[in-house]
């Protein structure tokens, strides 16, 4: 425990850490030519090693009007924690809480698209469909914005004919079937042990989602600001993971 | 269960009780703590990812995929061996050259060797190549890594649904186009309009078969509503060529290819011979002369060749339907089979030969009419235990 | 991969642990994410059942401004056209405070003063729709639009 809150410190150009979960013979050698080539550094000892955090402001996510919610009647209890108030029955978000949610989120993104998993977004609200799946085309990754037949993860093999590999990542850009139940892959998910990012509504239950995001799941400038930082977030993984093949090619 | 017992039993037990009970909560708590140390070194020392990743790792996904390619390659040199094998033996036995031995010779000696009755073609023997027998396989859809090329791959139905994304993307395309043109304060060219009346949406079916995928009934209507809006749009000819992709053309102009053109005999009359009309077992020709008055000849006898009134109905029924009693002569030669029959097939070769001498409208009518369908509809034959092709013995309970 | 599909039952993290310790997966044929995940926890366990949170009262947020709002609302002067495509236009609600606190200053009697407030912003001229084009929706000054604006990705790693 003291070693890992050790790792967390920002880190500063020049030092190294000790690697705790590694057995690489590299990391000594590097560490006896400490003068002569820039360090390499764990990106997992970085608490921001992709930079996410200046990908946005508290202001950007309020433009993009992630702070509404739904009305109070629709409440889900395990909410409560996130919400800042509610304006004449209609409830918000606490920003602050959410950038911090969110910030996490595009972490483990950027960690994931520099580890070459796959990320596959959902979406089940067809206004948003075609921003999701323009966004996962353009960054590379995958999408499915349309009706889950039941078993595409839990039953691929026999679903896409061959062995097939699972994705890496599921970013759920809402995690509603409909305005009443949750979509089903948030649980397959879960059930193959693949790690979720979603947005939620006042209405979702976050409890299955390793990553949940409190914030606007329905505007679609909320949609479009979501989509733009995870993109952005995907490709500098991306980006950095061409930089690790090369030096290592 | 120890404590419990020491209750019960005298004082000295007590003791070597006692103590073997601090043995094994002692024991106990060592393993338990060597358990969470083992929990420690396994979690605590596994080989980061960056030295992981340099070992080249090919995914289990395409492991299995190029295990059953491989599989798949081996079987079919082995049928394709055999095939070679076959075909030679049978250029031998049709005492043919085996090097020039082609498909449709192996086609013919097979019908030659082992003459089939069997009423299905499918079920007959035959001998193809192994590519013709087997269908082909789907290529991997993934890479090395085990990640699809497709990015809707995960859907399912990636092509389908990249026909339902290329059209949502074409549509916005369009609507800002729309809007720029607005700014401009200009209207659309009506010049430009896309003209769409000579084809069809692909049929479901089409469809299927184009993207090689199968569509449900809902996904189907789902791509009509998006491809429907999208040519509704005002300058939906700018992307002409992706709407056309999925439309077939109409053949409307199916009498104006096959029509004959009239002959001349010595007096100048106009006429027309068909040949071939058949109606269950009779056969015969028909030649219409224009201009006529009438004149109806059938074996060299008028109308009166026929002696029950259906049959001559039957005859001078394309010719009242189109008007032409009075204006054309009819000479036919007929044989086989019953009045009937005959008088069906002078009507149909009656219908067929005055193509050449009514309108296009008309034309129209007479195929509505079902004047110029054949009727292909032959004797059924009788069946054994029976009387006829369907008449049962009268049924008797007992 | 061997795994339990309990879903309900602890998390991934702690059912992906169970099988290394007890040798039901290989270190190496471990998650993509497991690694990244034990780095960067969720700030709540992704467990199925939770307790709920304590129920408190949700907050109310109000303002001063809303006694205002409420005099024109329940006269219907407060709704107006919004240019939604400018995120800088006022709706007329605001317009109506303004003048209102700004004639409330003067010292105009309190009856009068939705009215007059109301005749007032009638009577002022648009500020809007000046230029035909349509107002950018992005906040220029805001760190993502810069940064989106620059997206060069090659140069954004060669500070370090």
């Amino acid at each position: 425990m003291i070693s890992r809150s050790f790792n967390r410190h920002p880190l500063k150009l020049g030092f190294t850490f000790r690697r705790h979960n590694s057995t690489a013979p590299a990391q000594l050698q590097e560490t006896t030519s400490e003068d002569v080539t820039p360090l390499k550094i764990n990106p997992l000892e970085h608490p921001d090693y992709f930079q996410v955090h200046n990908l946005f402001t508290v202001k950007d996510l309020f433009d993009a009007r992630v702070h509404c919610g739904h009305k109070e009647g629709s409440l889900n209890d395990y909410m409560r924690p996130y919400l800042y108030g509610s304006r004449l029955g209609h409830l918000m978000f606490d920003l602050d809480i959410t950038a911090k949610h969110l910030r996490r989120a595009l972490n483990f993104t950027a960690h994931i698209a520099y580890r070459g998993g796959i990320i596959c977004f959902f979406n089940r609200n067809a206004l948003n469909c075609h921003t999701v799946e323009k966004t996962a085309k353009e960054c590379g990754e995958y999408a499915h914005t349309r009706f889950w037949r039941g078993g595409i993860f839990t039953n691929a093999n026999h679903q896409f004919g061959a062995v097939t590999r699972l994705p890496d990542l599921c970013i759920f850009l809402n995690t509603q079937n409909n305005i009443l139940n949750q979509h089903t892959a948030v649980r397959d998910s879960a059930k193959m042990l693949i790690p979720t990012i979603g947005i939620v509504d006042t209405n979702c239950n976050p409890n299955l989602i390793t990553y949940p995001v409190p914030g606007n799941d329905d505007t679609p400038v909320a949609i479009e600001l979501y989509c733009k930082l995870f993109k952005e977030a995907i490709l500098r993984g991306k980006a950095e993971r061409v930089k690790f093949l090369q030096e290592n090619a | 269960m120890v404590f419990v017992f020491c209750f019960t039993v005298k004082h000295s037990i007590l003791a070597t009780r006692c103590s073997v009970r601090g043995k094994v909560l002692s024991n106990i708590f060592q393993y338990r703590t060597g358990s969470s140390r083992v929990t420690n070194n396994v979690t605590d020392n596994l080989t980061d990812w960056e030295t992981l990743s340099k070992k080249k790792k090919i995914s289990k996904a395409m492991k299995a995929y190029l295990e059953r390619a491989k599989e798949h390659d081996e079987f079919m040199k082995k049928q394709h061996f055999e095939f070679n094998v076959g075909k030679r033996h049978l250029a031998n036995m049709m005492g043919e050259d085996p090097e020039t031995f082609t498909q449709k010779d192996i086609d013919r000696a097979i019908e030659y060797l082992f003459p089939s009755g069997i009423y299905d073609p499918a079920a007959r023997p035959l001998m193809r190549s192994p590519e013709e027998v087997y269908p082909a396989r789907k290529a991997a859809e993934f890479d090395e890594a085990g990640r699809p090329h497709h990015f809707l791959f995960y859907t399912g139905k990636a092509s389908f649904f990249k026909v339902l994304y290329d059209a949502a993307e074409n549509i916005q395309e369009l609507q800002k186009f729309e809007d720029k043109v607005i700014r401009k304060k200009a209207s659309p060219d009506p010049n430009n309009s896309l003209k769409l009346e000579g084809s069809v949406w692909f049929t479901k079916e089409q469809l299927e078969k184009t993207l090689v995928e199968t569509i449900e009934d809902i996904e189907y209507t789902n791509f009509k509503n998006v491809m429907e809006r999208l040519v509704s749009l005002p300058y939906s000819y700018r992307c002409k060529d992706f709407i056309e992709q999925f439309r077939k053309p109409l053949t409307t102009q199916r009498f104006a290819l096959e029509i004959p053109k009239p002959n001349y005999d010595e007096d100048g009359r106009a006429f027309i011979t068909t040949y071939e009309c058949l109606r269950k077992k009779a056969r015969g020709d028909v030649t219409i002369k224009s201009p006529g008055t009438g004149n109806i000849s059938i074996n060299g006898k008028d109308i009166t060749y026929f002696e029950d009134i259906q049959s001559r109905e039957q005859v001078i029924f394309p010719l009242i339907f189109t008007g032409m009693q009075d204006r054309v002569d009819v000479v036919c030669n007929i044989e086989g089979g019953g009045p009937s029959g005959q008088a069906g097939a002078i009507r149909w070769g009656i219908a067929w030969s005055l193509r050449s001498f009514v309108e296009k409208d008309m034309l129209e009518k007479m195929q509505v009419a079902g004047l110029l369908t054949r009727d292909h509809r032959r004797r059924e034959r009788k069946k054994p235990g029976q009387p006829g092709a369907r008449k049962k013995p009268t049924w008797k309970k007992r | 991969m061997a795994s339990s599909r309990l879903e309900r039952i602890g998390t991934i993290l702690t059912r992906v642990e169970g099988l290394l310790t007890k040798g039901g997966m290989k270190p190496d044929d471990r998650p993509l994410w497991f690694d990244v995940y034990r780095a960067f926890p969720p700030f709540a366990e992704p467990r199925v059942a939770k307790p709920k949170p304590e129920i408190k009262p949700i907050r109310q947020i109000l303002y001063q401004e809303d006694i205002i709002r409420a005099k024109f609302h329940s006269k219907g002067l407060g709704m107006g056209a919004v240019n939604i495509l400018n995120p800088n236009s006022e709706p007329q609600i605001k317009r109506l405070i303004k003048q209102y606190e700004k004639l409330k200053s003067e010292g105009v009697p309190d009856e009068e003063l939705v009215e007059k407030s109301a005749a007032m912003v009638a009577s002022e001229p648009r500020p809007e729709n000046k230029s035909s084009k349509i107002p950018k929706t992005d906040n220029p000054e805001s760190v993502t639009s810069k940064v989106l604006a620059e997206a060069d990705l090659k140069n954004i790693f060669s500070e370090k």
